[in-house]
């Protein structure tokens, strides 16, 4: 699919499948970008480019099966460019997935938020590893990354590599990745104020992936509430 | 009438006996001082009253209100009113801390508060405690420091309102200013009708709590429980004296001398002797 949204229009795209994405934001224009992915997951490649105060609100919630890249690349390529990313995913089974997400600021005064945020259970592998760019003379740029992923059974791994390169000094650039493990320490003090195991369990997954349904309208908020009871057990 | 009672309780960790029949009441308007030399398991003691699972009870009976406390699930016993403030809180990664404290009131409720009453009530504990109440926007203990991870548990307890606080060194890691604040909120939970166990190594807290008993753990064994002024003396001379009055030698302890089936006989030959 590829999308032009042209100067000073206003866009909004829901996808609910494995569509890969080719998007271009003229000046001015902005795009909100929904993904919500239940079934099957297959390799998915988004590529956009901002021009001068074009404004990218993407937000993808993964509660697919399978085992799949997710590839997403966005240029700033003109002043004012702005772009904030919200991942939440969900590995549970034998899932094993992969998210690539990356901003480049090719020009002066951008910003870009990536916030990418992961549970994993059974035997699942879940990998964030995001890249922010900032190039040569895109000075007064700002950027930040944060990731966190949960993972629940001894089976499950979790991995966030952020990477920030910096080739310009006159920036803002911050990052922030953990990847925690849940323990019997952790469950027993949430117990020991009255939750159950289930409770406790909710409690956690829901802090990592509910926010991420307040970016949908009702049908889909509700879908993902559902999917995080029903994959989690909670 | 709330009371706990433990009867010759066995705890075993990893294997290895750390409490060796313990026998303590704490009744209705209890204000318990809990000391020891380091090691010698009073923190085992709580764990072991409030469930975890590391820590297994080989026998003897814990009830409070006459209920079976071994029994129940370690978050029944939160709700029946027992709580621990724990020596070392866990840092709960991904969870908000005010998004917590609403679900451990909420599951104690037949409806949910609203969220307005519920923030009115939190706004008014951080108030008391002292804390700004941005700090309730932050993840469950992740990255506090020492200090302010004890202060949220005393904070918890304050919105709990549990009918037993065990406090496990509660103290440690927390300033001057913050020792009074949380002394304090104690003294009013108390006066609330909250029975009290704390464990602590520093004389300030008691002076400032007053407690009514102190009991003393050695050796995984309760080896003196009398009046309060047990914990001027520790503070002044330490634990020998112990050894020399009571014949008890403090360091050596000799893990799996009391086997668990020597245990079991010994209840065996109690209940006979009814
Ligand atoms: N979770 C644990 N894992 C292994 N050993 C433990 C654990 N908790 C307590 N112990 C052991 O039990 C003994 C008593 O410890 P503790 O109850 O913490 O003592 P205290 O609180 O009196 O300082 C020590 O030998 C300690 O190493
Ligand atoms: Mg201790």
């Amino acid at each position: 699919m590829k999308i032009i949204v042209k100067a000073n229009e206003q866009k909004e795209i829901f996808i609910d499948n494995n569509a890969s994405l080719d998007f271009v934001l003229e000046n001015n224009a902005s795009l909100l970008l929904k993904y919500a992915i239940f079934n099957n997951i297959k390799n998915i490649t988004i590529n956009g480019k901002l021009k001068k105060n074009a404004v990218l609100k993407a937000a993808m919630a993964d509660f697919s099966n399978g085992k799949a890249k997710v590839n997403a690349s966005i240029e700033l390529d003109d002043i004012g460019a702005n772009a904030n990313w919200d991942l939440a995913s969900l590995a549970t089974g034998s899932d094993q997935k992969q998210f690539d997400i990356s901003f480049i600021h090719n020009h002066q005064r951008t910003i870009a938020n990536m916030n990418n945020y992961g549970v994993a259970l059974n035997s699942s592998r879940l990998v964030f590893s995001g890249i922010n760019y900032i190039k040569k003379k895109a000075k007064k740029s700002q950027t930040n990354q944060n990731a966190k992923i949960i993972v629940f059974d001894q089976n499950a791994s979790g991995k966030a590599n952020p990477i920030l390169k910096i080739d310009e000094n006159d920036v803002l650039a911050s990052h922030a990745a953990i990847v925690g493990r849940l323990n019997d320490e952790h469950l027993f003090y949430l117990k020991s104020r009255g939750l159950n195991e289930k409770e406790a369990k909710a409690l956690i997954v829901n802090g990592y992936l509910k926010p991420i349904a307040n970016h949908f309208e009702s049908k889909t908020k509700l879908r993902i509430e559902k999917m995080i009871q029903e994959k989690c057990h909670v | 009438m709330n009371n706990l009672v433990i009867k010759n309780l066995h705890v075993s960790v990893d294997g290895k006996e750390i409490l060796r029949g313990i026998n303590l009441t704490i009744n209705e308007g209890d204000n318990v001082a809990l000391l020891g030399p380091n090691g010698h398991g009073k923190s085992t003691l709580l764990m072991a009253i409030m469930g975890h699972p590391k820590y297994v009870i080989t026998c003897g009976t814990i009830a409070f209100n006459k209920k079976d406390v071994k029994k129940m699930s370690v978050d029944e016993r939160s709700k029946l009113g027992l709580f621990l403030g724990l020596q070392n809180p866990s840092e709960v990664p991904g969870v908000n801390n005010s998004d917590f404290l609403k679900n451990i009131l909420n599951v104690r409720r037949e409806k949910p508060m609203s969220l307005f009453t519920f923030y009115k009530e939190l706004e008014g504990a951080y108030q008391k405690m002292g804390i700004p109440f941005e700090m309730a926007n932050r993840n469950l203990n992740e990255g506090f420091s020492g200090g302010e991870k004890k202060r949220n548990e005393i904070l918890q307890m304050l919105l709990l309102n549990p009918k037993i606080a065990m406090l496990d060194e509660i103290d440690s890691g927390l300033d001057v200013d913050a020792i009074n604040v949380v002394a304090k909120i104690i003294n009013q939970q108390h006066q609330k009708g909250t029975a009290l166990m704390v464990i602590s190594h520093y004389a300030r807290l008691f002076d400032l709590i007053h407690p009514n008993r102190a009991v003393i753990m050695v050796n995984g064994k309760i080896v003196l429980d009398g009046k309060a002024d047990l914990i001027k003396r520790i503070d002044k001379e330490g634990y020998e004296w112990i050894k020399q009055e009571l014949g008890i030698d403090i360091n050596k302890i000799e893990h799996n001398q009391v086997s668990i089936g020597a245990c079991a006989t010994k209840v065996a030959l109690k209940e006979q002797n009814k």
